[in-house]
């Protein structure tokens, strides 16, 4: 039996994985368990979908605040 | 009422075998965190590490052809993630080969540490190959020629739902109370540790994990109701925190 393989990682590993907020050694076990199983390369593509997008969102939701209170400064 | 999102994930690099391999990865508009239990265990788990790596030490067919099985879909997500290339099979079988020959010489002294071999090797290849890559940009900059590098990931199909799931989230970020999103945008956004946000917001780790849950659920229902012809149950399972 080997832990790095044969038990998932918690779901929240995989966002600081995902995010790059793992050092090199905390990488290793997620990596070495990535390569081997399918059911979390799936779910790291999810992640990863999943972080984009919220990026993207947060950062135009943010661009909008700014404006309106550029705006609101104006008036 | 918003068009229904194409199949064809719009962020995941898997063309060829993994878009078949990854269909259910590709359907999804967000993601459930998983429930404990019966799926912590991999199945994919090799049931004898050392057996296999005396195989291949031996040069043995069978051996090396479980060994390609075993390790191509990981390597090859691996490398599609970490380059963002989708034609990534002469990479795969270089590794392969590397890993191999390594094992025939007898460089690899204990037989379960075969993953982090794997792992060395791959992490130095895509080391190498993204200093390569570096190094051609700073040539072809310098030549003065103007290359445009082209994101060629997306389709415009792919692109379209892109701006759907991101359309979604805008909608569930809208309907979060401005906490969740405080936190959301410090996590995903600003990339600001768990610990941290918890220190300086004074929540706890449940709270944290509450809140991001939240935004997951939120965020695959609206993206349910909008694809809903498409989408399996699955999509619903919420984590219990």
């Amino acid at each position: 039996m080997n832990a790095n393989f044969d038990r998932h990682c918690p779901d929240g590993v995989w966002e600081e994985y995902a995010l790059g907020m793992l050092s090199d050694a905390d990488c290793e076990r997620p990596e070495e368990h990535l390569l081997i199983c399918s059911t979390c390369q799936d779910f790291l593509a999810k992640v990863d979908e999943f972080i984009r997008v919220a990026k993207i969102a947060l950062v135009s939701r943010e661009h909008r605040e700014e404006l309106s209170l550029v705006t609101e400064f104006a008036e | 009422m918003a068009a229904p999102l194409p199949i064809q994930s719009a962020f995941t690099n898997h063309g060829d075998q993994n878009d078949q391999e990854l269909k259910s990865s590709d359907t999804l508009p967000g993601i459930a965190e998983r429930v404990e239990s019966d799926e912590t265990v991999n199945r994919d788990a090799p049931a004898d590490l050392a057996g296999l790596v005396l195989r291949i030490g031996r040069g043995e067919e069978s051996g090396m052809e479980e060994f390609y099985q075993l390790f191509a879909r990981g390597v090859r997500f691996y490398l599609r993630r970490q380059l963002g290339l989708q034609d990534v099979d002469d990479k795969v079988h270089d590794i392969f080969l590397v890993v191999v020959h390594a094992i025939q010489r007898g460089d690899l002294r204990e037989p379960e540490r075969l993953m982090g071999f794997v792992r060395t090797v791959l992490r130095r290849q895509v080391a190498a190959y993204i200093d390569q890559r570096v190094r051609y940009r700073k040539d072809v900059m310098h030549s003065d020629v103007g290359l445009r590098v082209a994101d060629q990931r997306l389709n415009p199909e792919q692109n379209t739902a892109f701006e759907q799931k991101v359309a979604l989230m805008q909608e569930t970020l809208q309907q979060l109370s401005e906490r969740d999103r405080e936190i959301l945008t410090r996590f995903y956004l600003h990339e600001e540790t768990q610990d941290k946000i918890c220190r300086e917001m004074c929540l706890t780790e449940t709270q944290f994990r509450l809140a991001k849950s939240r935004a997951k659920a939120r965020f695959g229902e609206l993206g349910q109701r909008n694809l809903k012809p498409k989408l399996a149950p699955v999509f619903l399972r919420i984590a219990a925190g």
